[in-house]
């Protein structure tokens, strides 16, 4: 066996202990130790590193199909200080909006 | 008498803006996931607010966003039962909306990027809401594992496991319109597209 055909297979081994933390990798919920070991080998492997960017870019999807424009945010904040100046006043409630 | 009450008011407040105020942005964004309408996710928030704001002395202070995002679910399924629009069904209502620091200068990538969006919203709308609500609670929401687990009241195991799944189930669509990374593969023999196998929904739980 060849050195390249040698150094793929220890390549593609780590791969295979590797790719089932992926995504927990990206949710940042691996230990600090396991952390070390996968980013080390994403320095590596281009495979895991595009297996990677697709579970980034998925969540990047969803959230940006759920972004809200700024107004509803000045609004909501508005609404929050209101009610925290005065709880009874049940007018808080409602919408700013024409 | 009068002291005691004020100091309790004061504690109230305190609460508030320490459990409450910091999540108002995570709100809005699991509001909008959950009724696709600005004016509908605002809404959503105010009520969720007001509750959180009533119910607040009962909290316990552990992870107040999922205790907030169980309060807005709670909300979202009355206003629903009250005739009020909770969850819209609409794939392409917000498809193609630029969140900040998008990278849409090139009109190629914006496109694509539209593409994307508009196959991983199709495959959302398309999942079970088992597995939408995993998605909502960690990708959109930004829960940690033992929040979500929490909010939904499963073992870690069985949301870790409704995760994968779901997450495979948004890839495959983009797989077939060629709109993940292209990687070579070399049968079964690879890793990376045996990793996508992922097993069944664990309903019983098992902790990582």
């Amino acid at each position: 066996m060849s050195w390249w055909h040698r150094s793929q297979q220890a390549r593609r081994s780590g791969c295979a202990e590797v790719l089932p933390l992926l995504q927990t990798f990206v949710d940042g919920e691996l230990k600090e130790r396991d952390a070390r070991e996968v980013t080390d080998h994403l320095r590596d492997c281009r495979h895991c590193g595009l297996e990677v960017s697709v579970y980034r870019e998925l969540r990047a999807s969803l959230r940006r199909r759920t972004s809200a424009p700024p107004s509803e945010m000045a609004r909501l904040e508005e609404f929050v200080h209101r009610l925290e100046s005065d709880p009874t006043d049940h007018t808080t409630r409602g919408r700013a909006r024409e | 008498m009068a002291e005691g009450s004020q100091r309790s008011a004061e504690q109230h407040d305190q609460r508030f803006s320490r459990y409450v105020l910091p999540e108002l942005e995570a709100l809005l964004r699991f509001a909008m996931s959950l009724t696709r309408q600005p004016a509908d996710a605002e809404d959503l928030v105010q009520d969720t607010v007001l509750r959180a704001y009533r119910s607040l002395d009962q909290f316990s202070g552990e992870y107040p966003r999922a205790w907030l995002f169980t309060i807005m679910r709670r909300a979202n399924i009355d206003n629903f039962r009250g005739g009020r629009p909770a969850t819209v069904v609409d794939a392409d209502a917000l498809v193609g909306v630029a969140g900040p620091g998008r990278p849409d200068d090139d009109p190629g990538e914006r496109a694509v990027n539209a593409e994307f969006d508009t196959v991983v919203a199709t495959a959302f709308d398309a999942l079970a809401p088992r597995y939408q609500e995993v998605l909502r609670l960690v990708d959109i929401g930004g829960l940690s594992y033992a929040e979500a687990a929490s909010a939904l009241g499963v073992p870690i195991g069985t949301l870790t496991s409704r995760l994968h799944r779901a997450r495979a189930r948004l890839r495959k669509p983009l797989s077939a319109a060629g709109l993940e990374p292209h990687r070579q593969r070399r049968g079964t023999a690879d890793p990376h597209t045996a990793a996508r196998d992922v097993p069944g929904d664990n309903s019983a739980g098992s902790a990582r």
